[in-house]
Parts: C-alpha cells; sequence; structure tokens
C-alpha cells in the first residue's frame, strides 16, 4: 500500500507514464505541482488515469491548481491537510 | 486517524528557488505540525542543500524558504540536516570545512548542520513515515 506522489507534467517528463505501469491495486496516486495538469488536459496516459480516477485512487492537490488557474476533470482534490493523512494512511510513499 | 501522533521524517531534494519541490516540503511539514504531529527531522540532499545557505536573498515581496526552515525547526525543535558531500559540491559551507578546506567564507544558516547519509538512514529508522519531495 503504497502513496505516489508525481510532480511533473506528463508533457515534461516520463514520470506518470513509469508511476502507472508500477502502480498497485491498492496504491494511491497524488499529483501535485506540475503534474496537476494531468488531470485537466488530454494526454497519453489520460484514459488509464481515469480509470485510477473511477476506482478513487486519484488524487489532485488543490493548491497546485489554484496557482496554475486550472481545474481538475478527474480525481478528487485534497488540501495539505489530506496529504497529510494520505501519508499516514499508507504504509510508504514514493516520489517520482 | 487525526487523533493519532505521527513522527515523519523529510527528504527534500529541491533548490529553494527554480523548483517548488522545497515549498511543498514546507508546507506539508507545516501542515503536519499544525495537526499535531511531529517532525524527526528533515533531510536535504542534493540540490535542496542550498536551502541552508544564509545568503540566499530573495525580493522582499517574495518568501524566503531558507528564513521560513529555519524558524520552523527552531519553534518545533526539529533538527535540518545537510548532506555533507552535496552541500560541498554546491558551495555550501560551515565554519568546520570552512577552515579544514582553507576557505575565507562559510555561509551554512543557523540551526542547519552539515551531516552525511548515515543521519538519514537514522532519521528513516526513528520515524514513523519518511516523506521524499
Amino acid at each position: 500500500m503504497i502513496l505516489h506522489t508525481v510532480k511533473t507534467s506528463p508533457f515534461q517528463t516520463l514520470a506518470l507514464h513509469n508511476c502507472l505501469n508500477l502502480l498497485a491495486e491498492a496504491d494511491t496516486l497524488l499529483l501535485i505541482e506540475d503534474a496537476v495538469i494531468a488531470s485537466c488536459a488530454e494526454h497519453a496516459d489520460y484514459l488509464q488515469l481515469q480509470k485510477i480516477s473511477q476506482q478513487g485512487r486519484l488524487m489532485v492537490l488543490s493548491s497546485d491548481l489554484e496557482a496554475r488557474g486550472v481545474n481538475n476533470n478527474i480525481g478528487k482534490t485534497c488540501d495539505y491537510h489530506d496529504f497529510v493523512n494520505l501519508v499516514i494512511k499508507h504504509k510508504s510513499q514514493i516520489s517520482w | 486517524m487525526d487523533q493519532q501522533k505521527v513522527k515523519f521524517s523529510i527528504v527534500v531534494s529541491g533548490a529553494p528557488y527554480g523548483s517548488q519541490s522545497a515549498s511543498t516540503a514546507y508546507q506539508f511539514c507545516a501542515s503536519a505540525l499544525l495537526a499535531g504531529h511531529e517532525i524527526s527531522g528533515v533531510f536535504f540532499y542534493q540540490e535542496g542543500v542550498l536551502n541552508a545557505s544564509q545568503l540566499v536573498s530573495p525580493a522582499t515581496d517574495e518568501i524566503n524558504l531558507p528564513d521560513f526552515w529555519a524558524a520552523l525547526a527552531v519553534q518545533y525543535n526539529f533538527p535540518l540536516e545537510v548532506c555533507v558531500s552535496a552541500s560541498l559540491r554546491r558551495g555550501i559551507v560551515d565554519p568546520q570545512e570552512a577552515q579544514q578546506l582553507s576557505l575565507e567564507q562559510f555561509n551554512l544558516k543557523t540551526p542547519f548542520v552539515l551531516s552525511g547519509l548515515g543521519q538519514l538512514a537514522e532519521l528513516s529508522a526513528a520515524c514513523d513515515r519518511l516523506v521524499q519531495f
């Protein structure tokens, strides 16, 4: 049970792509910093991300969405307080 | 879950300016402390060591992240450990290293301390959750 945090845009690096390849069923994906773009724009891994979202395993940091003036189409928004609790809920965390 | 007190150790590998990750890490720490949790220590690695420079001087209407780290660490009494080999390569030097290397200056900010990867191992062993930024 791992919390994966991705911080770069899918248009910039393969971090999200590589993370999705290794995401296990009990894992959660949290998009932060430039990676929040992945929740509001079409990209190569969007469909897979949508699937994770439907399973309730996709979170997006709201302050980073606001800072970029975008809204998420998929995933559930969370604040730093939720971020802290997500880390507690999962056994470990990986930063991509 | 909110009632349970958790010990966090934090790894920061991004510079205070030019990448967002140090700022994200700071906000995570502040939020965890506000919720009553504990920070066992913060380990600055790779470009993250630049957070420990006392010479960082952004414009007055911008935040000074090294100042924020120092204030948070003093207020909540946790150590700010900085990887020594990553530091020396990037020009972050404490008085002792400056003397040893015959450098005229040092610039490590108080209360940051130079330490090694062994300290990271200790921090990761001493906490409930290790979070990397």
